[in-house]
């Protein structure tokens, strides 16, 4: 039996074929420009943590002072971008050392003063002691899932870990 | 007639090329626009850094400034310094003092009317025996300090000595080492090859007051055996000092309204922390960027102005000064083309 090949139908079937990996990659794209925008967004937070910290001049605890940023974060955070999930954030807060005065800071509080004479000759004498104080650090972890067409690949994870990380001295 | 089968498939291959190469361009991209977002907060975190320690710099020494601002116990009226010694038990050496006043004294009349001779100290000798004879008349005997133990104005001189020279090591290293390098250490920590600061921006604007400071000595007066307050006398001649050199306490400098910085944090093309980046044959952009940041204190300088310190109670300005500004300089971030001074 002759059969004629009867082209009608055939482009559609060949589009069929290249169109899941075409998409595959417009997926890519879209995904790995999210990790980027996402991670931005990590950036600016932490920067919007550190400079909440080092502009907070009020008398907080350092504990006090960690759960406001952590909150003043989560905050800074889901506003700009509702849907990344709560869940999958961490933050971790280091305040740091505050600028503190080092001994009386009235001229009323003098007779403090002689302990500090003697307290600042020690530590000029340890160098090491006289320059030591720590930076404020702000670190935001947020787990991105990976998308349910990424997960079939073995081996690929299922989270993406994100970063956003500031540092400042107080 | 030529066959149309599979004609897609090429085009199909060709626009996966492109997807690929796309794919990688968003890569680089994408990695050179968070480079450069956390190349700012490099430099904003480093700028303010270098701020708040030269804030804390001028908070220490505003406060030394302060102490040593203050007439009588520190050198707020510099030909007043004085350290009272705590009263004491007259004890034989007052008397033994007195009568070996008295004796010079007398010793020094005779030889200037016999011999016409003037020794180098005799008038001194001779009023302090008059006064010596004088006093134990009424009943009166008296000791001056410095003696070599307790000896108070050693002890102030030391004091004040030890408040300039700690001063001054703050300048220093917190005002200028110390601040370059803390900012160019949080400014590595977040993706900075290294910062550049333009010269003198981290001189705190402060310089010294020169003049006399005058140590007194104690006067110690017992009638009839029972001691009265310390009073201050005269100062011993070892603890005045009169050389124009003497530093006293720290007022503002010419440059002391400039109060603004401005860094630059860069990172080169060939980095390590640029990774395997970028995919493909080009190169990492050189990265730059630019903050400014200032120290202010909103409710004064906090230092005096040479002009206000001239005269008898001059250092009182400096303690003056920092009672009304002691609430502190802080630091924040401001525009880079803008003019700050305090």
């Amino acid at each position: 039996m002759n059969t004629k090949w009867d082209p009608r139908g055939q482009s559609l079937i060949e589009l069929i074929m290249v169109l899941p990996i075409l998409i595959t990659f417009w997926a890519a794209m879209v995904w790995f420009a999210r990790i980027f925008v996402i991670k931005i967004e990590l950036m600016h937070t932490a920067r919007h943590g550190i400079f909440w910290l080092a502009y907070n001049h009020t008398t907080m605890t350092s504990q006090q002072e960690q759960q406001a940023v952590r909150a003043e974060c989560l905050h800074f955070l889901q506003s700009q971008d509702p849907s990344l999930a709560a869940n999958g954030l961490t933050i971790t807060v280091k305040p740091g050392d505050r600028w503190h005065a080092d001994g009386p800071t009235k001229l009323t509080q003098l007779p403090q003063f002689f302990t500090l004479v003697t307290r600042l000759e020690r530590l000029l004498k340890d160098t090491a002691g006289f320059v030591h104080f720590d930076p404020a650090s702000i670190t935001i972890d947020y787990a991105l899932p990976a998308p349910p067409l990424l997960r079939v690949i073995p081996g690929f994870p299922t989270t993406i870990p994100l970063r956003g990380y500031s540092v400042c001295y107080r | 007639m030529m066959s149309d089968r599979g004609q897609i498939l090429p085009m199909a291959m060709v626009m996966t090329l492109l997807l690929a190469l796309f794919w990688v361009m968003l890569l680089n991209v994408g990695k050179l626009i968070t480079d450069r977002v956390q190349m700012q907060i490099a430099a904003d975190t480093a700028v303010q850094s270098a701020c708040a320690i030269r804030a804390r710099a001028l908070n220490s020494v505003g406060l030394m400034n302060a102490w040593l601002g203050i007439p009588g116990f520190a050198i707020g009226a510099p030909h007043l310094a004085w350290w009272p010694v705590p009263r004491h038990a007259m004890g034989t050496d007052v008397i033994l003092q007195k009568g070996r006043d008295i004796a010079a004294a007398v010793k020094a009349i005779k030889k200037l009317i016999v011999s016409g001779v003037s020794e180098g100290n005799t008038v001194n000798t001779i009023l302090t025996g008059l006064l010596q004879g004088f006093s134990s008349y009424f009943g009166l005997a008296y000791d001056i300090h410095p003696r070599p133990a307790p000896n108070y104005a050693a002890l102030q001189q030391k004091f004040i000595h030890l408040v300039i020279k700690i001063q001054t090591n703050y300048v220093k290293t917190y005002g200028g080492g110390l601040a370059y390098q803390r900012a160019r250490q949080i400014a590595r920590l977040q993706g900075a090859d290294d910062i550049y600061v333009p010269p003198r921006s981290f001189s705190l604007g402060l310089t010294r007051n020169h003049g006399d400071i005058w140590y007194l000595s104690t006067l110690h007066v017992w009638f009839k055996g029972k001691p009265l307050p310390p009073a201050p006398s005269f100062p011993d001649p070892d603890y005045q000092e009169d050389s124009p050199a003497t530093v006293r306490w720290y007022e503002q400098g010419p440059n002391f309204h400039r109060k603004a910085m401005r860094l630059y944090a860069f990172r080169r093309p060939n980095s390590p922390a640029n990774g395997p980046f970028p995919l493909g044959p080009s190169e990492m952009p050189y990265l730059y960027t630019v903050a400014a940041a200032r120290v202010y204190n909103p409710d004064g300088p906090m230092f005096p102005s040479p002009g206000q310190t001239r005269g008898e109670f001059g250092g009182l300005h400096a303690a003056t000064a920092y009672a009304k500004a002691s609430d502190g300089w802080y630091s924040q971030l401001v525009p880079v083309g803008g003019i700050y001074e305090h």
